[in-house]
């Protein structure tokens, strides 16, 4: 009970601090809009017939449904980690009673319902805007990819803690950032649907946590991936998710260790 | 002359950095293998692209890549600082020195190391010039050359234009995401995308302009008439941009008076 109103006061700590950033989130709706110029070339190039299956508006309804998932499950917190324990700025939250890795996660959270929020009426007027209904609207669907973006979100959220983490021993961490924002990015359906990709490489990706972020969340919500492999996705997505909070713990449980033995 | 001092002073500072540039190179590599990658996709899917070949492609994804690499070494750092000052104050100084405003804010400082970006684009172009088996004539080069830079001009009218914004709304330290969502529109030629996308691109936010246009030049599709265009459209973004900054510095109340 106690601990449940520490991290109510956390969240609305956050949540303010959010609203003071407020027009760095406006322009940052800016950068989330990527997605709408692969959607144009895309909608061009099926102007002459669709595309592995997909017509102009299954191509609307898949960028605009990758713009909005990519901004409840992804997460970019690697620069942040690297920075506390660069500067030694992590001591302070080591004396606070909740784990950094609450703090962190307060504020991703809080700063990803402020940039929903702003986003969900362009990205609803453009799928209403779209030819045929591109978006599967039933609760049982919707539950699903709640679902399944909470796992993405997880997945995302300890991968990037673990990165970070690795900036107890390593200098250079914001290239194996780059790499694997590179990999979860192309290889998870942000920038080509995996449909479109060659089908042994697309097999292949099924069976990888990549697909976590992006691909099927959007795919549940357009009604775009068969109920088989929905299940198939979401279980596999839970055990990249297990095995990466798993990392994410081994890494910090021994760089806090050797953290504290410089004394910092 | 300024412009050599200026940048001598951000190589030397850079130099304390060094491992920087390979990530530099490595954000270079990453773009490139990105783009290629996902034109690789498309090109799986339909044998042309808005009437372009696969190699013509890598030509304007190389260009691109040049262009995201130029818009880091010299105009996002500027940007940046332009903000910054405008919100701390520091914009006084600058005025108070005896050249140009404009020029002193836009032009003060570089990130050398992303250079390496210029070289992963131009690399692209050989090869997909290569691929082709024809380099091109000299006229085609020339012409290149020009529209290349007056597409240089497009790109630094466009952000100097936006940290103009700086001086009304402050503290927007992110508002080169901006430019670089605009330039994004150029990865690919303009004509793959739909009408009225496509017109937009060449008119009203001239990001074809950057990558499109040199490389229809390079590879001799350009006309005359609409290589003439593209200088009109590219002088009048750039002068657009001076009364910009004009307007701009009229607005700035320094933050000690």
């Amino acid at each position: 009970m106690h601990l449940l109103a520490t991290y109510r006061a956390l969240l609305r700590a956050y949540w303010e601090r959010a609203l003071v950033y407020r027009a760095v989130f406006v322009v940052s709706v800016m950068g989330a809009m990527f997605p709408l110029a692969l959607m144009a070339i895309w909608i061009g190039m099926a102007q002459d017939g669709p595309i592995a299956g997909l017509d102009a508006g299954n191509f609307a309804g898949y960028y605009l449904a990758a713009i909005l998932v990519r901004r409840l499950t992804g997460v970019s917190t690697v620069q942040e980690i690297e920075n506390m324990v660069r500067t030694g700025s992590l001591s302070g939250y080591l004396l606070k009673p909740l784990g950094v890795i609450h703090h962190i996660m307060a504020r991703t959270l809080m700063e990803r319902i402020l940039m929903v929020a702003i986003l969900l009426t362009p990205v609803a007027v453009g799928v209403l805007a779209a030819p045929g209904r591109q978006f599967n609207v039933q609760w049982g669907n919707l539950a699903l990819f709640a679902m399944a973006c909470a796992i993405g979100f997880l997945f995302e959220f300890y991968a990037q803690f673990a990165i970070g983490g690795l900036s107890f021993w390593l200098v250079q961490i914001y290239g194996i950032n780059a790499v694997f924002v590179f990999v979860k990015s192309f290889l998870g359906g942000y920038i080509v649907p995996l449909a479109l990709m060659p089908a042994p490489l697309e097999q292949m990706l099924r069976w990888l946590p990549f697909q976590s972020g992006v691909a099927l969340p959007v795919e549940i919500l357009t009604g775009l991936a068969p109920p088989d492999q929905i299940i198939f996705g979401l279980a596999i997505s839970a055990v990249w998710t297990a095995l990466a909070a798993a990392f994410a713990w081994l890494v910090w449980r021994q760089g806090l260790q050797s953290y504290s033995a410089v004394g910092a | 002359m300024l412009i050599r001092l200026f940048a001598r002073s951000s190589l030397l500072a850079n130099l304390e950095y060094r491992a920087n540039f390979l990530g530099a190179v490595l954000t270079s590599g990453l773009d490139a293998l990105w783009s290629v990658g996902a034109a690789l996709v498309m090109f799986s899917h339909r044998p042309t692209l808005g009437g372009w070949t696969f190699h013509e492609t890598l030509v304007v994804i190389g260009l691109f890549i040049a262009a995201s690499a130029l818009l880091d070494v010299a105009f996002q750092p500027n940007m940046r600082d332009v903000v910054e000052q405008v919100r701390t104050g520091a914009m006084d100084f600058t005025l108070l020195k005896p050249i140009n405003a404009q020029f002193h804010a836009t032009f003060r400082r570089y990130r050398l190391e992303r250079l390496s970006g210029v070289m992963v684009g131009g690399g692209l172009i050989i090869y997909a010039l290569g691929q082709m088996g024809s380099s091109p004539p000299i006229m085609h080069a020339l012409a290149f050359a020009v529209l290349g830079i007056a597409g240089a001009v497009v790109l630094y009218a466009v952000m100097a234009m936006l940290s103009a914004i700086a001086f009304w709304a402050v503290d927007l330290h992110n508002l080169d995401v901006v430019v670089v969502g605009l330039l994004d529109m150029a990865r690919y030629p303009a004509s793959a995308f739909p009408e009225p996308v496509r017109g937009a691109i060449y008119t009203v936010i001239p990001v074809a302009l950057i990558t499109t246009v040199p490389a229809e030049a390079l590879l001799g599709r350009l006309t005359l008439p609409a290589a003439a265009l593209s200088l009109v459209i590219a002088s009048m973004v750039f002068f657009a941009s001076i009364a910009a900054w004009k307007l701009a510095l009229r607005h700035y109340t320094s933050a000690s008076s």
